[in-house]
């Protein structure tokens, strides 16, 4: 196209006024301070007076301040600042300049400057919010199923992985691709991206559980509950559930309640099924499997059964079964926490990768705590079995929590935001235990919450990328061994 | 006939101006379709966008139609000159003789003469059920069509030249609409091929018969389109939509005015109309008139209502006070349907009354990034209820209403939905009525009469009529209640009236056929010719669900 053609130049004027509306400017263009204001901005996300990996994506977020003109600095003690001048409030820091500047400041503070400009006030300076970068660094991976607030039927349920370092969101196998078919409970084995375990429910293709190991995708054609890895990738306890899903008239709406569980060991190399009678007690519920990282215990929640009609007082225990893997024994079942110390039910045990550290939650009743507000993270230091709620918890339902690889971060669903949906909540844990103010995954696009009508299921920490293709995994699902005639 | 604002609220495609719709749409090749049509569709919300849309899209396919049928069959000037660009200027005293040449073309191809207007007239007349996807069908053909139309404009050009153009419109067209560039091939092989097939056809319209037809060709097009209307036109499905559209806006004499045309009814129809007779005030008297289509559906007494209840269902249960069935019913909804308009603002309402701001905030952030539901916010449609029909909850009667004692469980029954809340608060007079007319329906007069025992404290003077038959029923069928005092409450006319009918009741063969449609005739807007002649009765149970999440 001729470059002096009026459709052109427009085109060239618009494009450049774009760029230029919201790109980062020298630091020399801010603007003079002349009103200090003596609180911090609001922003959104709440990225303020958190800590931070060295590796996490542009901590994006938009200013709840009114303004004509917005001035932010992002600076820390080594390296460039980063400055950004925009008419919007939305502050999108460029991905070079963040990474750089939280790698060259691993384990300091980073400070972020907002400056606004009213019309009639001029430009004012709220207090600076100082945040800090962690050595330690988090996996680079988070898998997560997304899916609307469920009650009986499900059209869209997909299980995505995000980029923490970056924002790309790929899918890691999405349900439609199976005819409307279900997929839950993704487990990892020590973080690890290569072998995964992921149940399906469809129409068309059955209800099997679909391993993937080392790039191997197996079809096996049943089912399981909760899932957890054995360390050493040949064993997978699972448990067996009679769940149902009843409702409330006031208050959360949904709850669950279940009527029958047992764990069972499955035996990947063999295909085998193994019920041992002190984690399959008929006379007490056993759920939420979970093996240590040296794979010499087996943790778990059980409770014993009560009737629908007083469901309101199952709790739960926190038990663990020792297990020797060379010599396949089991020994002695015995107590981690009881319900009748806290009063409260303890589920979902994760047990941290350094095997200091075990993290549960503790909820008024029941086995699933995403439906209880009253859910709670806690902390128990394993050596010395004490334990105490952690300092991240908000009013609002905390569940479904993962450990990095390196023990410091922790991954948790909360509905803090908004009290309807989860969303992904990370936050540091110091060697003595206590977690730092969480904050939410970051997103291109701060307003992203703002607007996204999908909860965040079960994220998990994954040290890489999976490799394993969406088609393969549902070529997996669709090969449906034929009926023996 | 067709109004393009029903159009949009039964078929409208989910849209949002927003990085993960858009990128949804741009998945796969020919998603462009998709993404336009969706874009296109939010329009019609607005009527008359909708139908300037059609109207254009309509005058398009004829003017390509018209252009691509006379380039091959009449004599063009270009064929005589290949080599000639299209911006050529023609030489001196040129243009005189193309456009006699023009002329005699035209008339060469009579045959074909107002052909031109079929296929967008029959793509006008498909949209007569509601349910033909016509955005995307109208924009495909557009598009396929101004291809082919834009491909003949290069017959001047050298072949190599011709074939490029041609292979580029084609990947732009696969790209931008896939399935429908198939069109522009076919129409472009078709006038590639008019030597061929041009004599034949010529041949076949000399007969007399088609001379007949092209005499009256515009005739003939206008009758093939009007029986194509005739036979597809499906007034219940438009009554159907248009009542459920009615409901939403709370134009409930309209509901009423439309019901009466309704043959047959849907569970979520039923709903709407059940739910317009309550806030007109005319539940207790019309529930069982004949001149509505029966069974009215106040709540799902069945499997099939429940599902079928959709968007009508939450609205009933919210107008009542239940809010976390109506969340319930809500989020269904928004699973099975996807996110339309509508469950998107039921769900911002419910979190609001929940006390769940943010969560409503997000709902509407959400609907905010719809272009129609933004031109809907700023030109909000007049309904009944903000005229104030004193029927209509408002928030604050929301919270009297609401439920402040647990009933957990999975049923959704109407007793177990509706006794708490009159429980919760005896004013509540949608839960009274629905549960009286729930025990009427489903001839529980021992109950419906044990309730009326409380109807004093909601202010209804007198007692309406079909709950004075009800209270005469139970007196004169019910041995336990058979005393020679009168029923408090009842005129003494309701007690002639029903004496009246049992004698002739009583007189009635059970096979009478004629006798009992006589008795229908006769009494039928009264509850006892419910209760003894029709078979509709209402006892089947909801099961319990056992899917988790």
């Amino acid at each position: 196209m001729n470059p002096d053609h009026p459709i052109f130049r427009a085109a060239i004027s618009c494009l450049l006024a774009l760029v230029g509306a919201a790109s980062p400017a020298p630091i020399d263009q801010g603007p003079v301070p002349r009103h200090k204001v003596t609180r911090a901005a609001r922003i959104f996300p709440d990225y303020a007076g958190i800590v931070v990996p060295p590796n996490i994506a542009p901590l994006n977020f938009s200013v709840r301040e009114s303004g004509a003109e917005y001035h932010i600095t992002v600076r820390s003690l080594v390296g460039d600042s980063i400055a950004i001048h925009t008419r919007h409030d939305t502050i999108r820091f460029p991905a070079g300049a963040w990474r750089q500047l939280l790698k060259a400041n691993a384990g300091n503070d980073y400070y972020v400057d907002i400056e606004t400009r009213d019309a009639d006030s001029g430009w004012q300076r709220f207090t600076t919010i100082t945040n800090h970068i962690a050595t330690e660094p988090i996996d680079s991976r988070l898998v997560y199923r997304l899916i609307r607030p469920l009650y009986n039927y499900f059209r869209e349920v997909g299980i995505y992985q995000r980029d923490l370092e970056g924002f790309d969101e790929i899918p890691v196998l999405d349900g439609r691709s199976f005819g409307d078919g279900c997929v839950n409970c993704h487990t990892f084995n020590r973080n690890s991206p290569a072998t995964m375990a992921v149940n399906v429910r469809s129409r068309d293709y059955g209800r099997p559980l679909i391993i993937v190991n080392n790039g191997q995708v197996q079809r096996i054609p049943h089912t399981a509950g909760y899932l957890s890895w054995h360390p050493s990738g040949e064993l997978l306890a699972y448990s067996r559930n009679k769940l149902s899903l009843f409702f409330h008239t006031v208050g959360e709406n949904r709850d669950v309640f279940d009527a029958e569980s047992d764990l069972a060991i499955y035996d990947v190399g063999t295909g085998t099924v193994a019920l041992p009678e002190f984690i399959a007690d008929p006379a007490r519920l056993e759920t939420w499997p979970e093996w240590g990282p040296a794979g010499r215990f087996l943790y778990y929640s059980s409770c014993s059964p009560r009737p629908f009609a007083e469901f309101s007082e199952v709790r739960y225990d926190l038990m663990r079964v020792a297990y020797d893997h060379p010599t396949r024994a089991w020994g002695d079942v015995e107590t981690v926490l009881a319900a009748a110390e806290t009063g409260l039910s303890a589920t979902q045990p994760k047990v941290s990768p350094d095997g200091r550290y075990l993290l549960f939650c503790l909820s008024d009743y029941g086995s699933f705590p995403v439906y209880q507000p009253s859910s709670d993270l806690c902390l128990m230091d394993l050596a010395a079995r004490e334990w105490h709620r952690l300092e991240c918890n908000s009013d609002q339902c905390e569940s479904w929590h993962c450990w990095s690889s390196n023990s410091r971060w922790i991954v948790f669903s909360s509905k803090r935001l908004d009290h309807v949906f989860a969303r992904p909540h990370f936050s540091f844990i110091s060697p003595s235990g206590h977690a730092s103010k969480p904050f939410v995954l970051p997103q291109r696009d701060p307003a992203f919450y703002d607007s996204f009508i999908k909860t965040y299921n079960v994220p998990q920490l994954v040290t890489g990328a999976i490799r394993v293709s969406p088609e393969t995994l549902t070529e997996a699902i669709r090969n449906v061994p034929a009926s023996p005639q | 006939m067709i109004n393009p604002s029903l159009q949009y609220h039964h078929q409208a495609p989910v849209f949002f101006l927003d990085r993960v719709t858009l990128q949804g749409f741009f998945g796969q090749p020919g998603s462009l379709l998709s993404c336009l049509a969706a874009g296109i569709s939010q329009f019609y919300v607005i009527g008359w966008m909708g139908a300037l849309f059609t109207t254009a899209a309509a005058w398009w396919i004829c003017r390509s139609t018209q252009a691509l049928l006379r380039s091959s069959a009449c004599a063009r000037v270009v064929d005589q000159h290949p080599l000639r660009g299209p911006e050529e200027p023609p030489a001196a005293g040129e243009s005189e003789s193309r456009k006699a040449s023009s002329r005699r073309g035209s008339e060469r191809c009579l045959e074909i003469q107002s052909a031109h207007l079929l296929p967008a007239m029959l793509l006008l007349a498909a949209q007569s059920d509601y349910a033909f996807p016509i955005v995307p069908v109208l924009l495909g053909l557009c598009l396929s069509l101004g291809g082919a139309v834009l491909d003949r404009q290069f017959r001047s050009f050298r072949l190599g030249w011709r074939w490029s153009a041609f292979a580029l419109i084609l990947i732009l067209l696969a790209w931008l609409v896939q399935g429908f560039c198939l069109v522009f091939v076919g129409v472009t092989l078709a006038l590639e091929t008019s030597r061929l097939w041009r004599p034949w056809l010529q041949r076949v319209t000399r007969r007399p018969l088609f001379q007949g037809l092209r005499r009256h060709a515009v005739i003939c097009i206008g009758l093939a389109v009007a029986g194509y209307v005739a036979m597809t036109f499906d007034r219940q499905q438009k009554l159907l939509i248009e009542i459920d559209l009615m409901a939403r806006q709370g134009r409930w004499a309209r509901v009423i005015d439309l019901a009466g045309e309704l043959h047959k009814t849907t569970p979520a129809a039923a709903m709407d109309i059940s739910r317009a007779l309550f806030h007109l005030g005319r539940l207790p008297v019309d529930q069982f008139s004949p001149s509505l289509p029966q069974p009215l559906v106040l709540l799902p007494l069945t499997d099939a209502q429940l599902q079928g209840g959709g968007l009508a269902l939450v609205d009933v249960l919210l107008d009542l006070g239940q809010v976390n069935p109506a969340e319930h019913g809500a989020y269904e909804t928004l699973e099975l349907q996807g996110e339309r308009l509508e469950t998107l603002k039921c769900l911002a309402r419910i979190h609001e009354l929940k006390h769940q701001p943010a969560a409503a905030q997000i709902y509407r952030n959400r609907l905010h990034k719809n272009p129609a539901f933004r031109w809907l916010m700023a030109h909000p449609v007049p309904s009944d209820a903000s005229s104030g029909d004193g029927n209509t909850p408002g928030t604050a009667a929301y919270e009297s209403f609401r439920l402040q004692k647990d009933y957990p469980g999975t049923l959704m029954q109407p007793d177990f939905l509706l006794f708490p809340l009159l429980q919760a608060n005896i004013k509540n007079r949608m839960a009274f009525e629905y549960l009286m007319g729930f025990y009427l329906q489903t001839r529980q007069l021992d109950r419906a009469t044990q309730l009326l025992q409380r109807i004093d404290e909601l202010d209804y003077s007198p007692i309406p009529r079909t709950y004075q038959e009800a209270l005469a029923l139970f007196h004169a069928v019910s041995p336990s209640a058979q005393t020679n005092a009168p029923e408090p409450g009842v005129l003494p006319n309701v007690s002639k009236r029903l004496a009246d009918f049992l004698a002739e009741y009583q007189q009635l063969n059970p096979g009478d056929g004629t006798g009992r449609r006589r008795l229908e005739q006769e009494w039928g807007d009264t509850y006892w010719a419910y209760y003894f002649l029709s078979d509709r009765g209402a006892s089947a149970s909801i099961s319990a669900t056992d899917n988790y999440q």
